[in-house]
This record gives structure tokens, C-alpha cells and sequence, in this order.
């Protein structure tokens, strides 16, 4: 059942995802993602623009690693 | 325009059926660019559901200085409080552009609330979400900085009529400086000043109607003391 493969191919399924997302469609779609945004001091959830960028153009903006930000949003949707 | 009327805060939680019944009870309305669905101080008796186009409303005092509360679209309601008071129209709503809605009089918007009391509720949150965002902007009149306040009128504008373009996110509405100004308790001097000091440092780019935020995060900054 807990295949190591199966739960990192999900992920890999869930990273894929993420990147076309804007801010607003992933945190509608997994509220619990609102507390990577908190550890990094991000001002994105309620963000006047969070439904026009994407989780690359967020990190940008802020000079974080998208790469590193988008596992840890994996990793937050995938405790669930 | 049935997608608009589905998804509006209106008649949000009726069922097809009844949303039918309620727009059945309304009359299709059309006005050009530049009139006024209703003016300041006219007797209320039609409330209106915007289907397409832009609305002003606005404010006038004795001395003639306007005041802009507001920007609608498609979606929002306007005049919903004739529904549930009687006082004349406490505003001027003007047509940016040209507009198509729906329009109730006041007794048939009442017995409609009557008879499904969701309408009633929806229309209680409408005005309740346009007094919670009165109260923000009176405290960003009475705390903030001019040039905070320009930044969170933008944001604002952004949030409602934000389009996704190349240079970044534009305000896809007809926004003149003074327009800004009126909305933000200023003069066309420091809203020009402010915005020639933003496109200097790439944070918006003017356009000859509008504005693109291009760096929207700095306004984010600016506007929420972050």
C-alpha cells in the first residue's frame, strides 16, 4: 500500500500541477499550503494579486528558490 | 450573461428555478456610455444587477468636490439597498461605458425577498461586505499616507478588474489620475507626482486610460506597510 515509488510518483504528479497554478487557484485548491507562504514572510494568501502569478513569480519576487518552494509546497499538500 | 447572473452574489444558493423566477420579475436594461442609472438624491425605487460594463459611483457635496466610492462590474449589484430602505438613491451611479443589467422595483425586489428569504440574506451580505470595505477605506482616510492610499486604491482595482497582460497586471477600466484622486481623498498634483515617481522606478507603467502594475508586489509593500 505504501508503496515509496507510488507516493513519489503522486508527488512528482502534484509538482507538475503546481506550476501552472496562480497563487489563488492553489491555495483555493489546498488551503493548507497558507502556512509555507507564512514561514517564508510571504504577504500571498489574500494577496490583491495572487490570482494573476504564479508560484515561480512569487519566489522570484521574493529571491526564494521556486525549486525549493515548490517541494515544500508538495510536501505540505502531500502530509495530508 | 447567464454565466454572470448564475454566479453572482445575488442570487447565490437559489435554485435554477428560482433564479428564473427572480429574473423573470426583472426587466432587461440597457444604458449608453456616460448616463446615469440613477443620480444622488433622486427617489429610489429601482435596484440593478450589472450584467456587462463599468460603473462609477460617486459622491458629490455642496461645494461641487466629487468623491468615487466605487467601481462596478459585471456581477455586482447596484442600488440593492432601495430593497431594504427607503431613503433616495445615496449616490450617483454613472455608465463608464455601456451597460446592460437588470432592474427591479423596489415592491417586486420586497416580495421576491419575501418569498425566498436566501434573496433577502444575499442582499444583507452585499451590503455587509460594502460596509466592512467603507470601514477600510475610511481608516486608510483617517491613518494612511497619500501614497499608501493611491497604492491600495490600485490593489483594490487590480483585485476587482485585474487583466493578466505582458508587462505585468493591468486595470482593465478607463482610470484618469483625477479619477484616482477622487478616490483617494487627494489632488491630480500628488496623484501625478506619486504615479511619475512609480513609473520611474518601474513599479507601474501609464497608459493613456489606465494603469499596469508591473512591480505589483512593491505596491503590496507600499500599500501594506510590509
Amino acid at each position: 500500500m505504501n508503496d515509496p515509488d507510488e507516493k513519489t510518483e503522486k508527488q512528482t504528479a502534484i509538482r507538475a500541477a503546481l506550476v501552472e497554478l496562480t497563487i489563488e487557484g492553489l491555495l483555493t485548491r489546498w488551503p493548507q499550503t497558507a502556512v509555507v507562504f507564512h514561514q517564508h514572510n510571504m504577504a500571498c494568501v489574500g494577496c490583491a494579486v495572487a490570482s494573476f502569478y504564479t508560484i515561480t513569480e512569487a519566489a522570484s519576487v521574493y529571491g526564494l528558490s521556486a525549486e525549493q518552494l515548490l517541494d515544500e509546497l508538495v510536501a505540505s499538500i502531500s502530509l495530508a | 450573461m447567464q454565466e454572470v447572473v448564475q454566479q453572482c452574489a445575488l442570487l447565490a444558493g437559489l435554485t435554477l428555478a428560482e433564479q428564473e423566477v427572480v429574473l423573470e420579475n426583472g426587466r432587461f436594461y440597457q444604458i449608453p456610455q456616460g448616463t446615469y442609472f440613477f443620480h444622488q438624491g433622486e427617489e429610489a425605487e429601482t435596484l440593478y444587477l450589472i450584467t456587462d460594463g463599468q460603473v462609477k459611483l460617486s459622491q458629490v457635496n455642496e461645494s461641487g468636490a466629487q468623491v468615487i466610492l466605487n467601481y462596478f462590474g459585471p456581477g455586482n449589484g447596484l442600488g440593492i439597498i432601495v430593497a431594504l430602505s427607503t431613503m433616495p438613491y445615496p449616490l450617483s451611479a454613472e455608465a463608464v461605458e455601456a451597460c446592460e443589467a437588470i432592474a427591479w422595483h423596489r415592491d417586486t425586489m420586497k416580495s421576491l425577498m419575501l418569498r425566498y428569504p436566501q434573496l433577502a440574506l444575499n442582499g444583507l451580505e452585499m451590503i455587509a461586505g460594502r460596509f466592512v470595505s467603507l470601514q477600510e477605506r475610511f481608516n486608510d482616510l483617517a491613518t494612511r499616507q497619500v501614497e499608501q492610499r493611491v497604492a491600495r486604491a490600485l490593489l483594490r482595482l487590480v483585485r476587482q478588474f485585474g487583466k493578466r497582460v505582458e508587462q505585468g497586471v493591468m486595470i482593465d477600466i478607463v482610470l484618469s489620475r483625477q479619477n484616482l484622486a477622487e478616490m483617494t481623498g487627494t489632488n491630480l498634483y500628488q496623484v501625478s507626482r506619486i504615479l511619475s515617481k512609480w513609473e520611474k522606478a518601474g513599479v507601474v507603467a501609464l497608459q493613456r486610460q489606465t494603469v499596469i502594475l508591473c512591480k505589483a508586489h512593491e505596491l503590496v509593500v507600499i500599500g501594506e506597510d510590509l
